[in-house]
């Protein structure tokens, strides 16, 4: 037998579990229909919705289709990343997911971003032709900082659905809690409809949402200037749920362990 | 490395449940050389799954320890993960829209196969197994056949120096059932160690070195396949057909044969008799026997360890063992 792996084979270990976690998740979600609909015709209707009462101007364009897109992927993530342990729980793999050689927070991540990056690929393609379609002058006034946006939205993202699964886990009714998830943030996150209209104590609630505060980062971004606050906001807020969602599928994990609960559907 | 396979010491699980604890395991105890091969028995619900389970890391035992070649299996996951296959089998398990290859190839890598290398395994696992023609066939079109038959591939990707099989060759049919056994019998070549849960004693009479029986969260029986099959206290079972008068035994007969069941209709009988030791004298001792009686016919049978097992069963039954069932009159 060998010694104990050195720490730069356990990391490349890690990494290779995790984009294999990543390409099998991205693969699974083929032709899925809770991906086609929050992300690819989501998109379409919300955008289609918002600027044919009243054509907006180019820097007012551009800010709307953020945030339809960021609620598309609200909504992708809702169903695509935050089912992840949920349809593992329905195939009956969670048990080996678990106990594998390498940590089961790194299989969880990796497929969350696999499901993500899928998500949002979607909802990039229905948006651009939606765009084009409707011939909305959007201008891409900070393609860097865009593309930084860009990053954090799908880092975040992916963590933000890793969170949801592990909560999903918890409960047996994970299809309804996505359900009764999705609707209320439509309203509540601070996405399409501003925040000031909310009542004041319920506007906290966007607040948690990292997605918008990225919405705000790529609106400034799109008109005054980019600003480093909400941003930073944003980071901090993806580390939460990367801290929070390791923490509830650790104590699942052990929980499930002792019951004996594992492999049940 | 030294030492056992697989070390069980006072091994307990007892399961909450609503209206009260369900114990599935009571004090186990149970050691796996390296290289062997140990038969797993018991009825349903004797806990062998609960045990295989234990050793794979999926459930924490309620009391005692178990270890995997040295490395505790409540304490040491990463070891024994990297060390032990595990096939559960059944329907689920797997990721119904992928293709087979999809589904092996991401197990191989959670069970620490690396990228150098890896297509020709899943290849020759594939190959192995005789999924190769349909590996790029989404797995929700396979039979329960070819699902095991994955099952068993994923087990054994990494190849693990400790391979635990619960009720591998359910689902299969006889040639299926048949090239599984002759998988692990490659096994016992390389050298793996094996557990292997089986209801179909074919399985643990060609493979197993060792057989133990699980009743009542307990290891009611623990011995070589040879001595197992003495168990039964006979070796064999001759059918004797005849008209007339039946044979009776006087008592140096009755030391080497038994009257399992005799049988008369119509002037015709029917006795059955144990035979404690098969040999040649056999035929000489059933002779006398037999001696002044028409006889019709004889039929000899070889013992199988599916009498054997009932036979235990039934004595374990006896002695008010609830944990064995299905024992035949
Ligand atoms: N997760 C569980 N929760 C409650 N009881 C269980 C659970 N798993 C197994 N059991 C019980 O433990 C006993 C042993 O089950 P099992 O190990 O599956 O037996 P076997 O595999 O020998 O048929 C049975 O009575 C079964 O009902
Ligand atoms: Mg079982």
């Amino acid at each position: 037998m060998t010694g104990p792996p050195l720490l730069g084979d356990r990391l490349r270990g890690a990494a290779w579990t995790f984009l294999t976690a990543a390409r099998t998740e991205q693969r699974s979600m083929r032709g899925n229909p809770l991906l086609l609909v929050n992300a690819g015709f989501l998109p379409v209707v919300l955008l289609v919705i918002a600027v044919e009462a009243q054509r907006p101007p180019a820097d007012r364009a551009a800010q709307i289709v953020t945030s339809v897109m960021l609620t598309a992927l609200w909504g992708s993530t809702v169903w695509t990343s935050g089912g992840v342990l949920r349809r593992e729980r329905t195939y009956g793999t969670l048990a080996r997911c678990v106990c594998g050689v390498e940590s089961p927070t790194v299989v969880l991540f990796g497929k969350s971003l696999g499901a993500t990056l899928y998500g949002v690929g979607t909802i990039l393609v229905a948006t651009v032709a939606t765009v084009l379609a409707l011939r909305l002058p959007v201008a891409l006034a900070h393609p860097f900082w865009l593309a930084v946006g860009l990053l954090v939205v799908v880092v975040s993202a992916t963590t933000l659905g890793a969170l949801l699964s592990c909560l999903f886990l918890l409960t047996r009714n994970g299809l309804l809690w996505s359900g009764a998830l999705m609707y209320p943030v439509f309203v509540l996150g601070g996405l399409l409809i501003p925040q000031d209209v909310l009542p004041v104590w319920l506007r906290w609630v966007p607040q948690l949402l990292s997605l918008r505060w990225i919405n705000e980062f790529l609106s400034d971004a799109a008109g005054p200037g980019p600003s480093a606050t909400p941003l930073a906001v944003a980071v901090a807020l993806t580390v939460a749920y990367g801290v929070v969602a390791t923490r509830t599928y650790r104590w699942s994990i052990d929980k499930a362990r002792q019951r004996g609960s594992l492999d049940h559907a | 490395m030294s030492g056992a396979a697989i070390e069980v010491e006072g091994l307990g699980r007892t399961f909450k449940v609503r209206g009260g604890d369900v114990v599935a395991l009571k004090d186990v105890n149970l050691t796996v050389g390296q290289g062997e091969i140990v038969g797993l028995l018991g009825s349903n619900g004797a806990g062998k799954t609960t045990l295989t389970k234990i050793l794979a890391t999926l459930l924490l035992p309620t009391g005692g320890t178990a270890r995997v070649l040295g490395h505790d299996v409540t304490s040491d996951l990463r070891e024994v993960r990297r060390l032990t296959g595990v096939v559960l089998g059944g329907e689920r398990g797997l990721y119904a829209k992928l293709t087979g290859r999809e589904n092996l190839r991401f197990f191989a890598v959670l069970a620490g196969v690396g990228r150098r290398g890896l297509v020709d395994r899943l290849e020759a696992a594939l190959d192995h197994v005789g999924l190769a023609d349909v590996a790029d066939r989404a797995v929700e079109t396979y039979s329960k056949g070819m699902r095991q038959r994955l099952h068993l591939a994923i087990g054994m990707i990494n190849e693990p120096p400790v391979l635990l099989l619960d009720e591998p060759t359910v689902g299969l049919d006889p040639v299926e059932a048949e090239r599984l056994r002759q998988d692990v019998a490659v096994l016992r070549s390389r050298g793996t160690s094996v557990l292997l849960t089986s209801h179909l004693l074919l399985d643990i009479e060609r493979l197993a070195d060792r057989v133990v029986i699980l009743a009542d969260g307990e290891v009611a029986a623990d011995v070589e396949v040879a001595e197992f099959a003495k168990l039964a206290g006979y070796t064999a079972i001759v059918t004797v057909r005849g008209t007339g008068c039946p044979p009776v035994l006087d008592g140096a007969q009755a030391s080497r044969f038994a009257v399992d069941d005799l049988t008369e209709a119509s002037g015709l009988w029917t006795l059955r008799l144990r035979v404690r030791d098969w040999s040649v004298e056999s035929f000489g001792h059933l002779g006398a026997v037999l001696g002044g009686a028409t006889i019709l016919g004889v039929d000899v049978a070889p013992l199988r360890l599916e009498d054997v097992y009932s036979h235990v069963a039934a004595q374990l039954a006896a002695n008010g063992r609830t944990g064995v069932g299905e024992v035949r009159p």
